[in-house]
């Protein structure tokens, strides 16, 4: 270790609210609090899966954090060569060379490439935007990137719609990494292809976090695919957090009981290493009742508390903390300590 | 028993500019009674295909070219495949005898009727019943499927329910007329996880309720081990594996099924997945030999490479597979 350092991103009381316009006057209604008081760290090196259903709110904060999207309040500090900068305060201006850190991997390989652009073009633009003016150069980068997601070179003058659904992902890929970023927000970047695709993704972008020591905000609503590849997993509800542990903890030992259900929800084979097929080895499934809580008028007190079968009259009325209930283990629940939850086996 | 559907060498092409895609290519499979039937695979293996081609729905340019799929009923045979395609006898069959379920609620609502007048049409369309009894019973169905407020929801457009909502109305709909068999094509795949669980273990209910079977068509292989007793892997418009359940699941014998089971991130604790080399070849190419010879870690120079695609055969008692490695495997036993 040459100096100490600390995380790279660190976001803190984080929140985008989204007005609601309504009648003639396009007056504001009310808010739709898509992010709402998210705090997390996020190492370098490592990867954080974010979990949640739709309407979780966990793409927002993807776009939030990378300043897609302009938040309500909050800090986005992100560590650069020994610098910490508030994303969050900066302008569009101020922001410029600091975007090339900082990439996206975007769930449909179908509609994220421009049909129009070869792919030399695709993977060549960020480049060509970043000052690399002459083309032989350009050429010559692009076929490294190729290369290192695992496409031939020979490709470079081909369009989109040539290749397979694993195929434009991995354009996609060389795409972000053509800035060599520091941090990759990738939003579902499995979840549109098929099963032996999805394996050949997954093993490329450990492959590439390990070459490149990568950091991954992962956003996925598989969480066999999280369980797969993340460091640490939170899980969301209505635009909060409600939990979040290193990844091992949060699966064997969940404390939050929307967590719980999400496990217990999920028809996944679990095996084990020299019995791979035996299934399903998950716990009982705990069916919930209703839907998810509309963000725009979440439920008083804990926002989960209509669906949650533990809960009391205390989760009607008050919103717990996000508070850390082991070393590593943070949770948003009033009842967390008293609860006997059930996770997968290990 | 007798099977309820039997599919015999069925073979279903489209017919394109560019060239012959064989979608289905001789597909033999036998749907049960009050049991539930998985089909898997990735996408484009045909398995939408077969279950279109059950209720003849395949529009042109594609065509059902051989084979036969026949309905038993009472004791009667009707040869479905015999049917004109748009004719009455067929849409007797369709919602009364077989109805279906579509990943996207929105294929089988229409968004300029309410929810309730469609499933009361198709009520009405198969049961002599006066209006307000064909009310009475889709508000039941309705509540059955667990609709809240069915009476106020029965007026209401699909815009105005959720997902979740939406694809209980439409398996209301196709319960309605108490079918033999639902052909559910990925039910549940557009829904959240814990929605999901839901709509399955609701499927569960009905058909234990109404005794029916279910053709689950789907990629997940986490549903199939929750849903269905018998399982039945597809590729490339041939049934390559075809076993109970557990037996998939525990013992796969086909090459592709085993690599599919182990590229399943949690159904192993290996920092890599295994991956299937290269990818789901284009659909107009013909393949000499066996379908996944190109891909495959066991495939024989000689053997798997040429000739006619490897029959289905029974491997074990039950354990049926289409691969000649294993085949020669087993019978040397």
């Amino acid at each position: 270790m040459s100096e100490p350092e600390g995380p790279l991103l660190r976001v803190r009381g984080l929140k985008k609210y989204f007005p609601i316009k309504g009648g003639v006057l396009g007056t504001v209604s009310g808010y739709v609090r898509a992010v709402d008081d998210v705090s997390f760290d996020l190492w370098p090196g490592k990867s954080l899966g974010l979990a949640g259903e739709s309407g979780s709110g966990k793409t927002t904060l993807g776009r939030v954090i990378l300043r897609a999207l302009q938040p309500t309040a909050g800090q986005v500090l992100f560590r650069l060569d020994g610098r910490v900068l508030d994303l969050a305060q900066m302008t569009h201006q101020q922001l410029k060379p600091i975007r090339r850190h900082m990439q996206m991997i975007f769930q449909d390989p179908y509609s994220s490439l421009n049909p129009r652009m070869t792919v030399l073009d695709i993977v060549g633009e960020p480049l060509l935007l970043s000052g690399v003016k002459a083309r032989r150069e350009r050429e010559r980068q692009v076929r490294d990137l190729l290369r290192e997601v695992g496409l031939r070179p020979q490709y470079l003058r081909r369009y989109p719609h040539a290749f397979s659904g694993g195929q434009r992902q991995r354009i996609g890929i060389a795409r972000a990494l053509a800035l060599r970023p520091r941090l990759i927000v990738a939003d579902e970047p499995v979840s549109a292809l098929d099963v032996s695709v999805r394996a050949q993704v997954l093993n490329l972008l450990q492959e590439l976090q390990e070459r490149f020591r990568l950091t991954y905000l992962l956003i996925a609503h598989d969480l066999s695919v999280l369980r797969h590849i993340a460091d640490r997993v939170a899980v969301m509800y209505v635009g909060r957090l409600v939990e979040s542990a290193a990844t091992e903890a949060l699966f064997t030992r969940p404390r939050h009981p929307y967590t719980e259900a999400l496990l217990s929800a999920a028809p996944v084979l679990w095996g084990h290493e020299k019995d791979l097929f035996v299934s399903p080895t998950r716990p009982k499934p705990i069916l919930l009742s209703g839907e998810v809580a509309d963000p725009s008028d979440p439920p008083a007190g804990c926002p989960f508390h209509p669906r949650c079968r533990y809960a009391q009259d205390i989760c009607h009325t008050s919103l717990p903390e996000f508070r850390e209930i082991e070393p590593g283990h943070e949770v948003r629940c009033h009842l967390a300590e008293g609860l006997a939850l059930q996770g997968m086996r290990d | 028993m007798q099977p309820l559907v039997s599919i015999r060498d069925l073979h279903t092409h489209f017919f394109l500019d560019e060239g012959t895609v064989r979608a289905v290519d001789g597909v033999d499979l036998e749907i049960g009674r009050a049991t539930t039937l998985g089909l898997v695979g990735e996408s484009g293996c045909g398995k939408s295909v077969t279950a279109l081609s059950i209720l003849r729905l395949i529009e042109p340019p594609g065509r059902i070219v051989s084979g036969e799929v026949v309905l038993h009923r009472n004791g009667q045979e009707i040869e479905l495949t015999a049917l004109k395609p748009h004719g009455a006898a067929i849409r007797r069959v369709r919602g009364k005898d077989i109805a279906m379920v579509f990943q996207e609620p929105m294929t089988s609502l229409s968004p300029v009727h309410t929810v309730g007048s469609q499933i009361m049409e198709a009520v009405r369309l198969h049961t002599p019943v006066k209006r307000a009894a064909a009310k009475a019973h889709t508000i039941a169905m309705m509540e059955r499927v667990g609709i809240p407020n069915a009476a106020r929801r029965f007026r209401q457009y699909p815009h105005e329910m959720s997902g979740g909502l939406r694809q209980r109305a439409t398996i209301a709909m196709a319960l309605s007329c108490r079918p033999s068999l639902l052909i559910a094509d990925e039910p549940a795949t557009a829904l959240d996880v814990t929605i999901q669980a839901q709509i399955l273990h609701l499927m569960r209910e009905m058909q234990a309720e109404l005794g029916m079977s279910i053709l689950l068509i789907t990629h997940d292989l986490g549903v199939v081990a929750e849903m269905a007793q018998e399982v039945a892997v597809m590729y490339l418009g041939r049934i390559v594996e075809e076993a109970l359940c557990r037996r998939i699941f525990r013992q796969p014998l086909h090459p592709y099924t085993r690599a599919l089971l182990e590229s399943i991130p949690g159904a192993t604790r290996k920092r890599r997945l295994k991956v299937i080399a290269g990818s789901v070849p284009d659909p107009f190419q013909v393949i000499a030999g066996c379908p996944f010879h190109p891909r495959c870690e066991e495939c024989e120079p000689g053997l798997c490479d040429r000739g006619a695609p490897p029959p289905v055969r029974e491997a074990r008692p039950g354990h049926k597979v289409a691969c000649l490695v294993r085949q020669r495997e087993l019978s040397d036993e």
